[in-house]
């Protein structure tokens, strides 16, 4: 069921500057991409491409063409609003509505018109069981998603994500801020959603990136330097700026 | 080091001497209301509304009820106007038109209340007088200007409250296939609980003490409630019976009386704020 | 903790300052001499356009000027916080200290209406009935098809109290009267109400409003000596006041200027130029 991701001579500019320059990759259906990159090399704004989130920046023009399943991303009628139930995603700092953790779950569903509260219920549990949370805060659904740590947070925006039924995930540096306990219970998710969505993880942690992900691109000052298997980036990558990278010399 | 200990005691001395004044003006209302109730009770002149201090009649029932009921009349008018202005000016508009905006708000909170009452009598007024038939003195009138005084006071408010919502919470729910709009009124307004309502506060401390704009459009009359005509609220009536009972007059205790009940209608809307924000944090 | 004692100080002296209120005489010195005038608006522009002249003879003597209405001057000169009281009313009978009384001359009030009720004479018995809300239609005196509405000032006001007492007599106000706290609010109230009717000081420009014939009378500033409705704004100054003060109100009395600010007075021969 998982989409492939194509992207063709993709180019984005803030205002003047250009933050993309003439990507284009192609990821195969219920694959890990990892993003990995020097800082401002344009891996998020690759990311919020996917979902149209780059629209939110101010004098954001973007060129090319983008194809996640059969959403025409950056077609002018495309449904902005199912590509992103379509294609959910998670940010760097954990960002919990300031409201229960049920309501936290249930607001994607809300939002698209279910009503029920049975149904309701149910795809919470569903959503917190996948994420891995539901046996840390089972009959505490009533309380503020506030209460809970930076970790359990992480992996409440995930349930919340995955609320709406997804096929794609985006993950923007998802463990930059937790401890390594609840890293590596993301990582561990990631591995098993493997198959079942096809996901785009960025970042910085390169045995992160080696971990999880079937293939590794590489960014440098917008420009797509690399792409391939991640075994093979890893152990013999084509390009010297890569290698560069990869052994700290940057 | 001596710049610095001159700022501590100036500082100290603007606390103290706002401490000083706070006491006095609480002394003073405190004495004259307490002469008054230990002479015309707690109660009766609560529920009297015959207000006649040369003749001893000191009913205030129809300035209390007057000044809650302009009082919510202006929130209501003004909520929208409020929403529409904060959400423009903190979620539409961006950059040199969005600075802009805000002056010109700011430019409207510090415009003197006269100016609105006369803006009230220049058009509140004339347009309640076509729309009823009526005179168009009366607690309406005064609600409308009340309304159209508090919005630029309560918009900026919350405009800065609506702004300071991190644009993560706001993108989590656009992320989720949540419409703008969606996320205004289930995300952003959530969030913003805490600085609306006090906002709301200000507003309401605003129309609740509001004299001079109110007394040019109201009526002036002690009557119980009835929005088209002539009306009376606590402030306008403590202005107009000023000049009639100065200090160490007999009726002068009355005012007292009525000052008390501005406070307490105050303190009552900040614990019921205080309930709700107690409610939304468990 | 001498910070605390300093902090505690200041408090005690920035309380004491405010409660006992004794700022302007700190402020002043022994040197400075105030005199306080204070009481009905409608003497305040005649007594603030004179005053200088009487200073530049008076080197050293500060005099202010402030409002709050007849009663709040008279009340203010009781309690020795003014020295001069400016009222259109008699001082209440309740009044313990002895004054003296300076009358100033005639303040005409006028009966003010809506310009279209098509009306221009009322009898005494119809103005009555008009304002205590007995008359609620200008159909009922002869005029066009408009409801009444009235207004009215403050129990505080000289005027009303006038009004009172001439023409309502026993009646009351009518409880559905707009009531405006100054005489201009009346002005602009009775222009713009529909039906409106209220009554004036004579002092301020009064076109745009209809003015009233009482029975037989009409208003006309020339000849203001026949219009039977009109307060006597005088100023009162305690028997016991230094004479710098009495001489102030003597000054004040004197000054024919006041015509100029609706005051009228007989000038005898003479007494124009009175000093
Ligand atoms: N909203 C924006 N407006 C203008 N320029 C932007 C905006 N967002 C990003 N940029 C610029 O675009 C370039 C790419 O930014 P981007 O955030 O995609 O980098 P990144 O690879 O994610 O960096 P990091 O690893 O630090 O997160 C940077 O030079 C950045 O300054
Ligand atoms: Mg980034």
């Amino acid at each position: 069921m998982a989409p492939d991701i194509e992207v063709d001579s993709l180019d984005v500019w803030y205002g003047q500057a250009r933050a993309l320059k003439e990507v284009t990759l192609h990821l195969g259906p219920g694959k890990v991409l990892a993003l990995i990159g020097p800082s401002g090399c344009g891996k998020s704004t690759f990311l919020r491409v996917l979902n149209r989130m780059i629209d939110r920046a101010p004098q954001v023009r973007v060129k090319g063409a983008v194809r996640v399943g059969a959403f025409e991303v950056l077609a002018g009628d495309v449904d902005v609003t199912a590509l992103r139930r379509t294609v959910g995603m998670v940010f760097q700092q954990p960002n919990p509505f300031p409201m229960t953790i049920f309501d936290n779950v249930a607001y994607g569903p809300r939002i698209a018109g279910l009503r029920q509260m049975a149904k309701l219920r149910q795809t919470v549990e569903d959503s917190l069981k996948k994420a891995a949370l539901w046996d840390e805060v089972r009959g505490k659904l009533r309380r503020s998603a506030m209460s809970l740590s930076g970790g359990q947070q992480q992996r409440l925006c995930i349930a919340r994500a995955l609320a709406v039924n997804p096929q794609v995930l985006l993950l923007d540096e998802p463990t930059a801020s937790l401890d390594p306990v609840s890293t590596a219970k993301i990582e561990e998710l990631i591995v098993q959603f493997k198959t079942h969505y096809t996901m785009v993880i960025v970042t910085h942690n390169l045995q992160q990136a080696a971990r999880v992900s079937d293939a590794v691109a590489f960014f440098e000052h917008g420009r797509l330097v690399e792409m391939g298997p991640t075994h093979d980036i890893f152990t013999a990558p084509r390009e010297r700026r890569t290698e560069e990278f990869l052994t700290g010399r940057v | 080091m001596r710049a610095d200990r001159i700022a501590a005691l100036v500082m100290k001395g603007a606390l103290a001497l706002f401490i000083a004044v706070w006491v006095m003006v609480a002394v003073i209302v405190g004495a004259g209301a307490w002469r008054f109730v230990s002479a015309n009770g707690l109660v009766g002149p609560l529920v009297s509304s015959r207000w006649s201090p040369l003749a001893a009649h000191y009913g205030i029932l129809a300035f209390v009820v007057g000044s809650m009921a302009v009082t919510g009349l202006a929130l209501v008018l003004a909520a929208p106007g409020v929403l529409a202005l904060s959400v423009t000016g903190a979620r539409i508009l961006r950059g040199a038109p969005q600075r802009a905006f805000i002056q010109i708000l700011t430019l409207f909170v510090a415009v003197p209340s006269v100016v609105y009452g006369w803006w009230g009598l220049s058009v509140a007024v004339p347009l309640i007088r076509r729309l009823t038939g009526t005179a168009g003195f009366g607690p309406l009138s005064a609600g409308i200007v009340l309304a159209v005084m508090i919005v630029p006071t309560f918009s900026i408010m919350a405009l800065q409250t609506l702004r300071q919502v991190p644009s993560s919470l706001v993108e989590g729910s656009l992320g989720l296939g949540a419409s703008e709009d969606q996320t205004l009124w289930h995300v952003i307004l959530p969030a913003s609980r805490a600085g609306l309502s006090q906002g709301f506060l200000v507003a309401v401390g605003r129309a609740l003490g509001e004299t001079i704009a109110v007394q040019m459009v109201i009526g002036g009359q002690s009557r119980v409630l009835s929005l088209l005509k002539p009306g009376a609220t606590l402030t306008t009536q403590l202005l107009t019976d000023l000049a009639l009972m100065p200090a160490r007059t007999p009726g002068h205790d009355a005012l007292d009386f009525m000052a008390l009940w501005l406070m307490i209608l105050m303190a009552v809307l900040v614990w019921l704020q205080s309930r709700v924000r107690g409610m939304s944090r468990g | 903790m001498s910070s605390r004692r300093q902090f505690l100080h200041a408090m005690g002296v920035a309380g004491s300052g405010v409660l006992l209120g004794r700022w302007p005489a700190w402020a002043g010195g022994p040197e400075a001499r105030y005199i306080t005038i204070m009481g009905a608006t409608s003497c305040i522009s005649y007594v603030k356009a004179v005053l200088p002249e009487w200073e530049r003879t008076h080197h050293g003597v500060k005099v202010a000027v402030t409002g709050g209405g007849s009663y709040a001057g008279l009340h203010a000169l009781a309690l020795a916080q003014a020295d001069i009281a400016m009222a259109d009313l008699a001082p209440p009978g309740s009044m313990a200290v002895p004054v003296r009384r300076y009358l100033l001359g005639r303040l005409p009030i006028v009966l003010a209406a809506w310009p279209h009720i098509g009306v221009d004479r009322l009898s005494w018995g119809q103005a009555g009935a008009l304002l205590a809300g007995d008359i609620v239609n200008w159909r009922q005196v002869g005029g066009a098809d408009v409801p009444v509405v009235t207004v009215s000032r403050p129990e505080s006001s000289g005027a009303r109290e006038v009004v009172q007492q001439r023409v309502l007599g026993t009646r009351r106000f009518s409880p559905d009267s707009i009531i405006q706290l100054s005489n201009g609010a009346v002005l602009r109230t009775v222009m713009e109400t529909p039906g409106a009717v209220g009554y004036l000081e004579a002092t301020a420009p009064m076109h745009r409003v209809r003015i009233l014939s009482m029975g037989s009378r009409s208003f006309s500033p020339h000849a203001w000596r026949l219009w039977p409705l009109y307060a006597e704004p005088s100023l009162y100054v305690r028997v016991q006041a230094p004479k710098e003060v009495r001489n102030l109100a003597v000054f004040l009395q004197g000054r024919p200027k006041r015509q100029d600010f609706g005051i009228y007075f007989e000038q005898r021969p003479g007494q124009a130029d009175a000093r």
